[in-house]
């Protein structure tokens, strides 16, 4: 292996942005932490007694989950694409989107890409707080809509921490990610995966020793790269876990609760960094 | 689910609103929503200790918006009936892929082919997959492939023949059937055939993928005026990699086994011929085999930032950092001196005369690289090698000392040895179908050319294949130089991608240069806006082609399109009315096809692919049940040192330099007394010294040279460039145009760009990929904007001036029509919006080359409405309608030209290609569109 020590080597400058951004985070989160009421919206949940049944999956052994290698993604949008196409999203709304940020000063500037869906979390506060009982877990933990149920309350996109959830806007009802269970039923893969150029979005069951997702993130962990998650301190236990610095270069810009994912992320005044423009 | 009245009645009394059910960030939807009140709720639920819940049936049908409108087809991509509370249907269906046909193809929506599954049901397609089986893309699929069905079921997709009847250009028509437009043609075309001069009837490409069925049809008609598009994109390329190999016009970089990834100016994370199978190789070779990637470019494109180290040369000087590197390499004796003194044409002392001058010093005063770095680099390049290799493309090529720029390029793969090495710097002879299949007989190629098809400028334009310079077309014919009584356009948009929009707008307007023209296109795009004819053509998804590219796994293959569903409308493809637009002309074109249909053509072409063991099916149902087939051969590893057998042998003669001849003829080179293949050139080595490109330029007679490569599509027509010498050094160089030597301080260098979800002219009418981008603000580097005054977002004028370069290289442009201004000739101007970015050398603005549509589709014209205009003659809007694009469209410019009024993120963009110059670079060709200086006003 090359040594990097001295050299323009972004690899070391994105150690250092995501050193910076960590440490400035950790402190904004503690004393958000202490000022604010608890990380999710549980002033918009319901009883548990409700909701109980509905956040425990079908027990088929399966213990499905995400991992996007962030360091491999480069933006390409296939996996957004492929997802519009498989779900027929309207224009506007998005159930995955990928977004980019210009880290550095020229001449040492890195692009990363950070995609993003549902997060599929265990502890999931849209399914606590959903007033209608839509929301429930299918095989493997699936978090999804049952769309006899869905009537637009939207208060799942209040409490999302991730802004995952859009409101169609002619059916009014609730659309995330559904880990295109139509499709792993019938021994496919979701939509965004096989797709990918970059090979760097991985689904499957974690209870699985031989899955690919296990094997990828197992290569990870022996090259000794940190694996995270995103908004740990929201404590839903998402099932989506990341590599690369995108994460915490990135994390600011994700939609949080009460939003969903918008075309502003696509412009490029918005993730180039230092904008004075807004779009 | 159950829920108490009680709760209900409760529930409406306190008539809850929807939450944050409308949240901030969901634009055109059009419908009045009610607004968040999150203090309302959280009032309500210190009143009833909880939130309402159950179906509210009442407040659903209140706030659900107006049904979508739907066509005569039904439902169109984008468009989701969500089944709401009452409708009882599931979504997703859990039935979408029971009883679902999976069909083979290969997407076109850029140069790179990849294999692609359709899932079809009932006819209709609903999802489009990158087919695993492909061995070069092995299943990956991009966006552009991934709007596979936005191209296919578009509202305003041409779907029957038109004919002009008003002015050119002035957009009216009437539709007019097959048989009436193919009797019209032949008519046309028997004329033109029969008047003795075929070569006035030319035909026009912009990316073709069924070069077999075109051939047919213009070699049989005799015309040899088959224009392309070749130069606007890799004629440099080609030609450097030529003048090495002379067997290849392509390198393939075997980036998956690869420790050290050089880029120069390439894109390949975005976009580059190769894109999904070669960024998916190089990930791999990154992340599994620790390869490290440096790229040089002007910009940060996606793969400059994602990867290990970005550099930014100033433009054009990616050859003189590669000189550079070459003799930081040498002067650490880090080359390796076995390959260099057995395989290539120079000694190793020859070439330390060569790099003498090029130091690492001398890169940095002329790029702005640091030396320091270039040294570095080529010493971690050297120390990886062989398994180390250098990638390039456009970035280096596209410019006017691109070819010398390329060559210095892929000298250092000769110099560290990696030629030919796993891992390393590597082509094959196979730069398509592997040749085991074979197209029924062919007819012979037309004797009569045309100046615009060969221009005798250009040395290197037509010498080893034909890639023929483009961009000159239009302008020859505004200055007389040829006549064309009929021009047939095929999937081309060249008001939009060619240089010089309003040069090009000017002839294609004009029935005294271009008598007839008919164009051949899936939709109505800015070239069919003046043609005289118009047909529909299918899809990449409704015809049939055998398909393949040049493979990253170093073996030929076969891949194949087939028809997923019928064809919509009129639209046909070339294969079903070429023969009968032949049979119209007559006169013996008819018996080139013999054929009753296309299934049988395409039977007898696939009929050699073998039998799979496995399921027993051969030829065409073999491709049609897998999608592609590749040859079990070895990699195209070291092929120089293959042995010449035997057999070969016999009759062959060993000339002093250890070449070997058979009946004048080289087959090899001796190599420590045994007969090996060596490189398929006049000298069987490596040629960095290349007298033959020296030769060619002199118009001297090269037949013997070429007959010792036995490469015979290589040929020498000194008589054709009579008159037109070009000094071309025969060992790599570099030079600075001389218009960079002394940029004003408001003098920018105007490079171009491709981006992820765009090919170059023809993918802004697919509305997903549209949405990502479909916009192009100038990328101007902060310290420079600061400088000139100017703030991000801010607008500008741009005004491009012609190459200084170019006047003194190729008078016989005469471009005295382009005013003089300063001392410089201008081209033209446009204003345009600034975006500041890091990513961007301060001596170059950057914009992206798909955007500025004036046709192809409301689409591409970021219109929710069509515009007025008879464009829409050829379309079915009543049956295809997109209720998705009507309504959640979000993008449309709303400031009327008012740039204070202007939204970012709006609109359609600009044609960059307004403010391109035609600039070929007088070796080979290449359009430089990377070269050009421009001045920058702020407004």
């Amino acid at each position: 292996m090359v040594d990097h020590s001295e050299t323009n080597d972004r690899r070391g400058f994105l150690k250092e942005v995501t050193a910076a951004v960590a440490a400035g985070g950790t402190a904004a989160a503690s004393s958000r932490a202490e000022a604010e009421p608890p990380p999710v919206r549980s002033d918009k949940f319901q009883p548990e007694s409700f909701w109980a049944d509905r956040m425990e999956p079908p027990d088929d052994g399966k213990k499905l989950g995400w991992f996007i290698d962030t360091r491999r993604c480069f933006g390409c949008h296939g996996c957004e694409v492929s997802c519009k196409s498989e779900n027929d999203v309207p224009l506007g709304n998005f159930i995955r989107q990928t977004f980019y940020q210009d880290e550095g000063e020229y001449p040492t500037v890195a692009r990363m890409f950070m995609p993003m869906a549902c997060q599929h979390c265990e502890d999931a506060p849209c399914i606590k707080a959903c007033p209608c009982g839509a929301l429930h877990k299918e095989g493997g933990g699936t978090v999804a809509i049952d769309y006899n149920v869905c009537c637009g309350h939207g208060t799942c996109v209040d409490v999302c921490p991730y802004g995952a959830i859009y409101m169609d806007p002619v059916a009014k009802q609730a659309v995330k990610c559904h880990n295109c269970y139509h499709r792993t039923e019938l021994g496919m893969e979701p939509a965004c995966v096989p797709t990918c150029p970059s090979e760097a979005i991985y689904f499957g069951d974690l209870n699985d020793p031989e899955s690919e997702i296990n094997q990828a993130m197992n290569e990870v962990r022996e090259a000794d790269v940190e694996l995270t998650q995103l908004r740990p301190e929201k404590q839903t236990r998402p099932r989506m876990w990341f590599a690369g610095p995108a994460v915490e270069v990135i994390e600011e810009r994700i939609p949080r609760e009460g939003e969903s994912y918008s075309p502003d992320a696509y412009s490029i005044f918005n993730w180039k960094g230092d904008s004075e423009v807004s779009s | 689910m159950n829920v108490s009245t009680s709760s209900r009645r409760r529930f409406l009394t306190l008539g809850l609103s929807a939450g944050a059910a409308f949240a901030g960030g969901l634009a055109g939807c059009g419908d009045s929503d009610e607004k968040p009140s999150t203090g309302e709720s959280k009032a309500n639920e210190d009143a009833v200790g909880r939130l309402p819940q159950g179906i509210d049936l009442e407040k659903w049908n209140r706030i659900k918006g107006t049904p979508y409108r739907l066509g005569s087809f039904g439902t169109m991509p984008g468009v989701c009936q969500l089944p709401g509370p009452q409708a009882k249907r599931n979504w997703p269906d859990r039935n979408k892929y029971r009883d679902v046909e999976k069909i083979p193809g290969m997407c076109q929506l850029c140069s790179t082919i990849c294999g692609i599954i359709g899932y079809v049901k009932d006819g209709r397609l609903i999802k489009v997959e990158g087919n695993p089986k492909d061995p070069n893309s092995r299943g990956h699929l991009c966006a552009r492939g991934q709007a596979a069905l936005n191209h296919l079921y578009h509202p305003e997709r041409l779907l029957y023949p038109l004919k002009r009847v008003g002015a050119r250009g002035e957009g009216k028509w009437k539709r007019i059937s097959w048989d009436d437009a193919l009797d019209e043609i032949a008519e046309k075309l028997k004329a033109v055939r029969d008047g003795g001069h075929p070569e006035e009837f030319a035909f026009h490409q912009g990316r073709q993928r069924s070069k077999d069925a075109l051939k047919r049809f213009l070699n049989a008609y005799g015309t040899g005026t088959q224009l392309s598009h070749r130069s606007l994109c890799s004629g440099n390329r080609r030609a450097a990699n030529l003048t090495y190999l002379w067997e290849s016009d392509w390198d393939l970089n075997d980036v998956e086994h690869s420790r050290y990834i050089l880029n120069f100016g390439s894109n390949a994370f975005e976009a580059h011929q190769g894109h999904v199978p070669f960024a998916n190789r190089i990930q791999n070779g990154r992340f599994r085999n620790g390869a490290k990637l440096v790229t040089f470019d002007v910009r940060l494109s996606n793969t400059a930032g994602g990867s290990d180290e970005w550099f930014a040369p100033f433009p054009g000087t990616d050859g003189a950092i590669a000189l550079a590197m070459g003799h930081a390499i040498l002067a650490e004796n880090r080359h390796d001196e076995a390959f260099l003194e057995t395989w290539t044409n120079v000694s190793v002392e020859e070439l330390r005369g060569l790099y003498k001058s090029y130091t690492p010093e001398w890169a940095e005063r002329v790029s702005g690289v640091p030396a320091a770095d270039i040294r570095r680099i080529a010493l971690e390049f050297a120390e990886a090698a062989p398994a180390a290799t250098t990638m390039c493309n456009r970035g280096s090529s596209a410019h006017m000392n691109g070819f010398y720029n390329d060559r210095a390029i892929n000298l250092l793969n000769a110099l560290v040895g990696s030629v030919g090495q796993k891992g390393g710097w590597c082509w094959s002879p196979w730069g398509g179908l592997d040749p085991i299949v074979k197209t029924p007989p062919m007819p012979p190629g037309a004797p009569k050319k045309s100046v615009l098809e060969d221009p005798p400028e250009y040395p290197l334009a037509n010498v080893w294949r034909r890639m023929r310079v483009g961009e000159i077309v239009y302008l020859y014919l505004l200055q007389g130089r040829a006549k064309l009584q009929a021009y047939m356009t095929y999937n081309l948009d060249s008001p939009l991608t060619w240089p010089e929009e309003s040069l090009t707008q000017q002839v294609l307007g004009d029935e005294k240069l271009i008598g007839y023209h008919v164009c051949i296109n899936a939709f109505y795009n800015e070239t069919a806006h003046y043609a005289d004819i118009v047909l529909p053509w299918t899809t990449y998804l409704e015809r049939w082609d055998l398909d393949a590219r040049a493979s990253y796994n170093l073996r030929p293959y076969v891949g194949l399109r087939t028809p997923m569903v019928e064809s919509l409308g009129e639209s046909k493809d070339v294969r079903e009315f070429f023969p009968e637009l032949a049979r119209r002309i007559g006169d013996g074109m008819e018996k080139w096809y013999p054929e009753n249909d296309v299934r049988e053509y395409m039977e007898k072409w696939a009929s050699t692919v073998p039998e799979n063991p496995e399921t027993g099916k051969q030829g065409l149902d073999r491709l049609l049940d897998e999608g592609a087939w590749e040859a079990d051969r070895e990699p195209f590893y070291q092929p120089f040192l293959q042995p010449v057998s035997e057999t070969d042998m016999r009759g062959a003669e060993v000339g002093e330099d250890g070449v070997i001849l058979k009946d004048g003829t080289g087959i090899g080179i001796m190599l420590d007394g045994k007969p090996v293949r060596g490189f398929r050139t006049p000298s069987r080595k490596f040629e960095i010294r290349s007298a033959f490109i020296q030769k060619i330029g002199r118009n001297e007679d090269c037949s013997e040279l070429i007959a010792r490569s036995g490469m015979t599509k290589t040929k020498s027509r000194p008589r054709e460039h009579q008159g037109h010498d070009v000094d071309i050094s025969d060992m790599p160089t570099w030079f600075l145009p001389r218009e960079m030597e002394n940029l004003r301080d408001n003098e920018l260098v105007m490079t171009s760009f491709k981006w992820n979800v765009h090919n170059h002219g023809r993918t802004m009418n697919l509305k997903w990929l549209a949405e990502i981008v479909h916009s192009n603000p100038a990328w101007l580097n902060p310290v420079t904007a600061g400088e000139l005054g100017l703030s991000d977002g801010d607008w500008i004028e741009l005004t491009s001036y012609y190459s200084t370069e170019l006047e003194h290289q190729s008078p016989h442009l005469k471009r005295d029509d382009l005013d003089e201004v300063d001392g410089r000739r201008k081209v033209s101007s446009m204003r345009v919006p600034i975006v500041t970015m890091q990513g961007i050398h301060p001596r170059a603005i950057a914009m992206s080359n798909s955007c500025g549509h004036s046709q192809y589709t409301s689409v591409a014209q970021a219109r929710r409405q069509p515009a007025e205009g008879g464009h829409l003659v050829g379309s079915d809007t009543g049956r295809f309608v997109d209720a998705d694009w009507e309504r959640n469209m979000w993008w449309e410019d709303t400031s009327g030209g008012d740039h204070g009024a202007w939204k970012p993120n709006t609109g359609n963009g600009w044609n960059q290609n307004r403010l391109m110059p035609i600039a070929p670079d007088p070796i080979s060709g290449q359009q430089s569109f990377h070269d050009t200086v421009v001045s920058v006003r702020k407004l």
